[in-house]
C-alpha cells in the first residue's frame, strides 16, 4: 500500500515540473489520498449441518457488525476446509469455531506464544505476538500450585485485555443412548476410550425372544423388557453372537475419510485416534496414568530426564513387537516428519505443543526410553506422554516430501497428508474397515495389554476388555437422523454431540435417554492478526464487546453452555477478584446482554475511539 | 449396516413414485397404446438406444464425480453462499412462513416421490408414443442437465439456506422426517445446491410434456403443475435458495434447447446416410 502511494506521489511530482508549485501541492494532496471505503470482511464458520451452534454464533456476530457499519458476511465452509484455511494456510479474516480444551492449561502456550506465530495447527493460528504474555506462558510451565495459578491469572488478564481471540462459550456435551441395550460406565463421557472399554451389553438384548415376559421384577424402572439376568451366561455359548456389536452414530464423517493422527484438518477431539493408537500415558480422572508404559521415574533431582519403561510383550496391530525404538522414533518424527530429509524441519502441527516439551529422546534398552525435558515442571512435562506412539516400520517410509511437492515447494511430507485408512496402531481397537462417508468398523485387539496383562489399580476397571465383538460407527447426517436410527434400534448410542433440538427429540422418544457431560471445547471468535484491522487491539476489543454471552448461551446453546471470557473459566485456574472484574467490565457487551440487543450508538463510538471514522450513511470507513 | 433404514426409505420413496407411475400409465398412457406399440418394442429401443446410452453414461460419470467433485471444488471452486444470500436475503424464510404440518407432508412427498414420478413417467409414456422424438429429447435433456449441473457443482460451492441460516430457515424435510436425510445424503452433497437440479430436471420434463400436448394432453397439464410444486418444495423445505431455483429453471429450459439441436443433428445425420 505504502509503495504505491509513494510511486504515485513521485509520478505527480514528475509530471508537475513546469506547473506552479502551489497548484501541484493542491493536486498532490487531493490525488495522493487513498479513498476511504467501508470496512468489509468475512467470518468463516462451518455450515449448520456440521455445527448449527457455530453457524448461529457467526450469524449473530455478522448482524452485530453490520449494525456498527461493518460489511461482515458469513462464509460457511466444511470442517476440514475451515481447519485447513485457518490452521494451515492462515487464510481468513475472522472465524467462529471451537478449539479443544486439554486437561492442562499449558495448551495456552502453543496457542498464543509468539514463537509459534509462523507455525501451523493449533499453534498460534491468530499470529499473536506479545512478549510479556510469552514470558508468563513460559513461566507457568516451570511452576506449580498457587504460584502457577497466579501466573496463569496474569496470563488470562493479558489475553482478555488484548483479545487475540474472543472466547464465547464452553458447551455442555449431550449424547443419547438406549439404556435397554447398553450399560455405560457412569463416570466416563460416552465416546471416550474408557467408556467404550467399560460399556456392557444389557443381557436382554442378545436374547429378546427367550426371556420369559413373566419375570416382572418391579423395582427396576427402565421399561417392560427389563429383566434380571439369571443363568444367561450358560445359554450364551450356543446363542448366535454375530450381532453382538456396539453400534454408534457419528455426525462427523471425517474419520471415514482419514485416520491419520497427524492430519490437522481431519482431527477433532482425538477419540478415534486414541481407540486405535496407544500413548505412553493416558489422562484418567484428570491425572496422567501409565498406559503403554508400565511405569516412569525421574532420573535425577532436576526433573529433566524421565525414564519410561514399557510394558512387556506389546504388539502392533500387524503383529510386530513394539520396542523403545518405536517410542524414540515417534518423538523424533513428531518434531520433524521429514526426519532430516528436507532442509527444514516439518513438525507435526497436531502434536507440536506437546512434542515441543521434549528436548531429547533415546532408547536406553528395548523396553526403556529416556525423555529429556527442558525447564518445565513435572506435571507439565507429563503432557508429552499423551501423544500417540507410531510404529517406525510403517511411518518411516512416509518421511519424504509429498508426491505433489512441486506445488508447494516441498515443505509437506507424505506423513502429514496420507489418509491412513488402514492404521497400524497398538490401541485396544483395530480398524477392520471404512466405508467412505458412511461407516467405520473396529474390533477389539486381542493382543492388547488390557486383554492380556494383569493391571494395576488405575487400569483395573478395564480388565476383561471390550464386552462386544465389534465397534461400529455409522454416519448419521444430523442429530435428528441419529435419534431416528437410535429409536429404530439400528444403533445403541450417539458418539457425536447432539444439538439442543436433537436433545429435545431424544428426550421425547421412549427408550432413549440423554447423557450430559463435561465440556471439551471452547467456542470462540478468532481474528487474523496478520492483517488490518485485526492488528489493532482496540478494534478487537470493540468487536469483543458486541458479543452478548448470556443471550447466546440462552438462545443459541439453549442454556446448555457456560458463557466464558477465558478458556480456563471452567477450570480451577479461573481468575477471581477485583482486578479480573475490572478487566471484564471493560469488555462488557454494549447493550442488553440478556436480550442481545445492541446499543448501536455506544457501540459505534467504541469503534470511533479505536480510531475509525464513519461515513454520513453510517458505514465504518477504512483507508484502502 | 445402515441398510435397513435406507432400504425402508427407498421403498417408501420409490414406492410412492412407482404407485403414481402405475396409475399414470393406466390413466394417461392407457392399455390400448401399450398394446398397439407392443410389436415395435425392440425396434423402438434400438432407435433410442444411443440417447438412452448417453444418459446412462452421464449418470455413471455423475455418480463417480459425486465422490471426487466436492474435493475438487474445495480446491478450485468459488464459494457463492454469501453472494446468494446477499442478493436474495430472507426470501426462503418468507416462503417458510406459509408452513403448516399438512403442507410440509404434501411438499415432502412431492419433493421425494413426486419428483421420482415426474422424471420417470416420460420414459414410459414416450416409449410407447407415436412420436419417437420426445423419448430421445428427454434422455438428452436429462443428460445435459446432469452434465452442466455437475460442472456448476464443481465451480460453485454453495450451502443451502438451512445450512447458512439455522434458526431462521428450518430444515423442514429433515426435521419432520429425519430418516429422509439418510437417503438424500446418498445422492446429494450439501455444497451442491447451485443450481437446483430438482428444479432443472422437472422443468425439462414439463417442457417436453407441454410439447407432447397432442399425444398426452393430461400429462401436458399435470407435469408443469408438478414441476412447479417440486421447485417450490425445494425452497419451502429449506433445501434451496430462490436463486438456485431460478438458475435451475434456466438450466432446465436450456437443456431442452440443447437436446433439441442434438436430436436434430443426429436425425439429420442418420437420414442423410
Amino acid at each position: 500500500m505504502s509503495t504505491s502511494r509513494l510511486s504515485r506521489r513521485s509520478l505527480l511530482a514528475l509530471t508537475g515540473v513546469g506547473l506552479t508549485s502551489g497548484c501541484i501541492r493542491q493536486l498532490e494532496s487531493t490525488f495522493s489520498r487513498d479513498h476511504q471505503q467501508q470496512l468489509s470482511f468475512s467470518i468463516k464458520t462451518v455450515p449448520a449441518d456440521a455445527d448449527a451452534v457455530a453457524t448461529k454464533v457467526a450469524r449473530y456476530l455478522a448482524t452485530q457488525l453490520q449494525r456498527v457499519g461493518i460489511s461482515a458476511s458469513v462464509v460457511p465452509v466444511s470442517r476440514e476446509e475451515l481447519l485447513r484455511s485457518v490452521l494451515l494456510n492462515h487464510d481468513f479474516d475472522v472465524y467462529v469455531y471451537r478449539f479443544p480444551l486439554p486437561w492442562d492449561p499449558d495448551f495456552l502456550r502453543p496457542l498464543l506464544h509468539s514463537r509459534y506465530a509462523p507455525d501451523v495447527g493449533w499453534q498460534n493460528p491468530f499470529g499473536y505476538g506479545d512478549l510479556s504474555l510469552d514470558s508468563l506462558l513460559e513461566r507457568q510451565q516451570t511452576e506449580r500450585g498457587v504460584v502457577r495459578t497466579s501466573t496463569l491469572t496474569d496470563a488470562q488478564h493479558r489475553i482478555a485485555e488484548n483479545q487475540p481471540f474472543t472466547p464465547v462459550a464452553i458447551p455442555h456435551t449431550a449424547r443419547a443412548t438406549r439404556p435397554d441395550r447398553v450399560d455405560w460406565p457412569v463416570d466416563e463421557p460416552i465416546h471416550s476410550v474408557a467408556a467404550y472399554l467399560g460399556a456392557r451389553p444389557v443381557e436382554t438384548r442378545r436374547f429378546p425372544s427367550r426371556v420369559p415376559p413373566t419375570a416382572a421384577v418391579g423395582n427396576v424402572t427402565t421399561n417392560e423388557s427389563t429383566q434380571t439376568t439369571p443363568a444367561t451366561t450358560d445359554t450364551a455359548t450356543d446363542a448366535p453372537q454375530a450381532t453382538n456389536r456396539l453400534r454408534m452414530t457419528m455426525t462427523d464423517a471425517r474419520p471415514t475419510e482419514n485416520l491419520n493422527p497427524l492430519s490437522t484438518p481431519f482431527r477433532s477431539d482425538g477419540t478415534f485416534i486414541r481407540l486405535v493408537y496407544d500413548s505412553l500415558g493416558r489422562v484418567l480422572d484428570d491425572e496422567m496414568h501409565p498406559w503403554m508404559a508400565a511405569s516412569w521415574d525421574w532420573l535425577d533431582d532436576d526433573s529433566s530426564t524421565l525414564s519410561v519403561r514399557l510394558r512387556d510383550d506389546l504388539e502392533w496391530h500387524d503383529g510386530n513387537a513394539i520396542t523403545a525404538a518405536d517410542v524414540a522414533f515417534t518423538f523424533r518424527f513428531l518434531a520433524d516428519t521429514s526426519l532430516g530429509s528436507l532442509d527444514q524441519l516439518v513438525p507435526s502441527p497436531e502434536y507440536r505443543g506437546r512434542a515441543s516439551l521434549v528436548d531429547s529422546v533415546s532408547a536406553a534398552s528395548s523396553r526403556e526410553v529416556h525423555l529429556g525435558f527442558g525447564d518445565v515442571d513435572e506435571a507439565v512435562a507429563l503432557r508429552a506422554l499423551s501423544v500417540p506412539i507410531l510404529p517406525e516400520h510403517v511411518w518411516e517410509p512416509y518421511a519424504r516430501p509429498t508426491s505433489v511437492s512441486w506445488l508447494d515447494g516441498g515443505r509437506v511430507t507424505e506423513a502429514l497428508v496420507r489418509n491412513n485408512l488402514e492404521p497400524v496402531g497398538s490401541g485396544p481397537f483395530r480398524v477392520t474397515g471404512t466405508s467412505f462417508r458412511e461407516s467405520l468398523s473396529l474390533e477389539p485387539f486381542d493382543a492388547h495389554f488390557l486383554a492380556t496383562q494383569t493391571l494395576d489399580e488405575s487400569l483395573a476397571r478395564f480388565e476383561g476388555g471390550f464386552a462386544f465383538d465389534g465397534l461400529e460407527f455409522i454416519v448419521a447426517p444430523s442429530g435428528g437422523s441419529a435419534i431416528k436410527l437410535l429409536s429404530d434400534g439400528v444403533v445403541d448410542a450417539t458418539a457425536g454431540l447432539l444439538s439442543s433440538d436433537a436433545v429435545k427429540s431424544a428426550l421425547a422418544t421412549p427408550d432413549i435417554s440423554v447423557r450430559t457431560g463435561v465440556s471439551q471445547w471452547c467456542y470462540h471468535v478468532g481474528y487474523n492478526l496478520r492483517k488490518p484491522p485485526f492488528t489493532n487491539p482496540r478494534f478487537r476489543r470493540a468487536v469483543a464487546r458486541l458479543v452478548a454471552r448470556p443471550y447466546l448461551t440462552e438462545s443459541v446453546f439453549d442454556g446448555r453452555a457456560y458463557g466464558v471470557m477465558s478458556p480456563l473459566a471452567t477450570t480451577e485456574f479461573s481468575p477471581t477478584g477485583e482486578s479480573w472484574t475490572a478487566v471484564l467490565d471493560e469488555l462488557r457487551f454494549v447493550g442488553n446482554h440478556r436480550t442481545g440487543s445492541l446499543d448501536t450508538s455506544s457501540a459505534r463510538s467504541l469503534f470511533e475511539d479505536a480510531g475509525y471514522t464513519y461515513s454520513k450513511s453510517g458505514e465504518l470507513l477504512v483507508q484502502r | 449396516m445402515n441398510a435397513p433404514p435406507l432400504v425402508s426409505m427407498l421403498v417408501s420413496v420409490l414406492g410412492g413414485g412407482a404407485a403414481a407411475l402405475f396409475v399414470a400409465t393406466l390413466g394417461i398412457v392407457g392399455p390400448t397404446r401399450v398394446r398397439d406399440a407392443y410389436g415395435t418394442f425392440r425396434e423402438r429401443a434400438r432407435d433410442a438406444s444411443k440417447y438412452l446410452g448417453l444418459l446412462v453414461v452421464v449418470l455413471l460419470v455423475n455418480k463417480l464425480a459425486r465422490d471426487v467433485g466436492p474435493e475438487v471444488s474445495w480446491l478450485l471452486g468459488w464459494n457463492v453462499t454469501g453472494l446468494i444470500y446477499a442478493v436474495e436475503g430472507n426470501f426462503v424464510m418468507h416462503v417458510q412462513s406459509l408452513a403448516t404440518p399438512t403442507l410440509t407432508a404434501v411438499l415432502s412427498a412431492i419433493y421425494l416421490s413426486g419428483y421420482v414420478f415426474l422424471l420417470t413417467f416420460p420414459f414410459v409414456a414416450y416409449f410407447v408414443a407415436t412420436d419417437r422424438r420426445p423419448l430421445k429429447l428427454t434422455a438428452v435433456a436429462y443428460a445435459v442437465n446432469y452434465g452442466i449441473g455437475l460442472c456448476c457443482y464443481i465451480l460453485f460451492i454453495s450451502y443451502g439456506p438451512r445450512n447458512l441460516l439455522p434458526g431462521q430457515v428450518e430444515s423442514l424435510l429433515y426435521v419432520t422426517y429425519p430418516q429422509t436425510q439418510i437417503l438424500t445424503r446418498q445422492v446429494n452433497v450439501n455444497t451442491n445446491v447451485f443450481p437446483s437440479l430438482h428444479t432443472s430436471l422437472s422443468v425439462s420434463a414439463a417442457l417436453v410434456a407441454v410439447r407432447t400436448y397432442g399425444e398426452y394432453p393430461v400429462w401436458a397439464l399435470v407435469a408443469p403443475i408438478l414441476a412447479s410444486a417440486v421447485a417450490f418444495s425445494t425452497m419451502y423445505l429449506g433445501i434451496h435458495w430462490a436463486l438456485d431455483v431460478v438458475a435451475g429453471a434456466l438450466l432446465g429450459v436450456a437443456s431442452v434447447e440443447i437436446a433439441d439441436s442434438v436430436v436434430d443433428a443426429r436425425t439429420d445425420e442418420t437420414s442423410s446416410t
